[in-house]
């Protein structure tokens, strides 16, 4: 295997779960998630050549394509691949279940309610454990802007929660 | 409330999730998938080669710095290639056509931008096989003619809709913006 074949799989494998994660938080049906996975691999495969040496660069391109391949709703690639439905197939019935108590829903909304990258920021931040500056470069965007608008958005978030959400943290 | 409450309901918001079991085998094969399909890319593409050279009889055909030098004697800005129901192979070169319009304006460096950066490989063409396919139903046309008219009416598609969304429309005073293709092995 060549060199750059293998950095490519390692970083990969490195990153399968999380990335997995990513799409079942997103898109919710398993099926869906799969699909937009399989979506990710075929599709970074192709344009391996670009994958930064570095791991936590790598890491951030993929999560790069990853949000990309959400934006694209063809599946084109993933969808001619036996293997990507073998997985769909599989992941059919695994469901990502959004908690239902009611501050959540109200943060979900919330969050929804936000300009889409903002929303996308805070979603890579807080839902897929991300570093602000490696959300920053997941989205293309500098990182000191990626902690200002994480801090106006978290004053957005906090007005927009109403009192009984907010009374739900405080165990009231 | 402070940041930290706001980050911890945020947190909790998230919807929860279970991963399959085996993933890292479903990865080997989509990846071992994915290098199958760049040898077969690549084995038909040398294969639209061999065809249209003895077609042309010892045309040559090299890449050439913007595009591939096709044995017509142009270079194609863009090309696709797939093997036919009878193992033969279809190539099809395809360039911008420019009628009172100079090469080096900059609608037509857009044109030739947008024909080549186009991933012929993944095109969704669903749509303009359905439309091939109804224009074919009366003539008797093959799977393979079919599938060749609609990754031209698709690429063509694509082609038109991103001059249009660039502000370039095709004037009409005797300037014209094309797209030009020849076929080889398809018949």
């Amino acid at each position: 295997m060549k060199r750059r074949d293998a950095a490519f799989e390692d970083a990969v494998r490195a990153n399968e779960d999380d990335l997995l994660r990513y799409f079942q938080r997103r898109l919710l049906n398993g099926a869906d998630a799969a699909e937009a996975f399989g979506e990710l691999l075929l599709t970074a495969w192709r344009v391996r050549r670009k994958l930064p040496a570095e791991p936590v660069q790598a890491r951030m391109w993929l999560y790069g394509v990853a949000r990309n391949v959400l934006a694209n709703s063809r599946r084109t690639l993933a969808r001619r691949s036996q293997a990507v439905q073998r997985l769909a197939a599989e992941m059919r019935a695994i469901i990502a279940v959004p908690p239902t108590d009611e501050a959540s829903v109200e943060v979900r909304a919330a969050i929804e309610a936000l300009a889409p990258e903002d929303a996308e920021l805070v979603r890579l931040v807080y839902w897929d454990g991300l570093k602000s500056y490696e959300a920053a470069a997941a989205l293309g965007i500098n990182p000191s802007t990626a902690r200002s608008r994480l801090s106006v958005v978290k004053r957005r978030l906090r007005l927009a929660l109403s009192p009984t959400a907010t009374a739900h943290l405080a165990g009231e | 409330m402070d940041d930290a409450e706001i980050e911890t309901m945020v947190r909790e918001a998230a919807p929860q999730t279970t991963p399959p079991v085996g993933l890292a085998a479903h990865r080997s094969r989509i990846l071992a998938d994915a290098r199958r399909r760049g040898r077969g890319r690549f084995a038909a593409w040398l294969g639209g080669l061999a065809a249209f050279t003895v077609i042309v009889g010892g045309g040559s055909a090299a890449i050439a710095s913007g595009g591939l030098a096709t044995p017509w004697g142009w270079v194609a800005d863009n090309a696709f290639s797939f093997q036919r129901a009878d193992g033969s192979v279809c190539f099809q070169g395809m360039r911008i056509e420019l009628d009172g319009i100079l090469e080096d304006a900059d609608a037509a460096r857009e044109a030739q931008t947008i024909l080549s950066g186009i991933d012929i490989d993944s095109l969704d063409i669903t749509a303009a096989e359905a439309w091939a396919r109804e224009l074919a139903s009366s003539r008797g046309a093959s799977e393979d003619a079919i599938h060749q008219l609609a990754v031209q009416r698709t690429v063509s598609k694509l082609l038109f809709a991103e001059l249009t969304a660039r502000g370039i429309d095709t004037p009409d005073d005797g300037q014209s913006i094309g797209m030009y293709s020849e076929l080889a092995g398809c018949e």
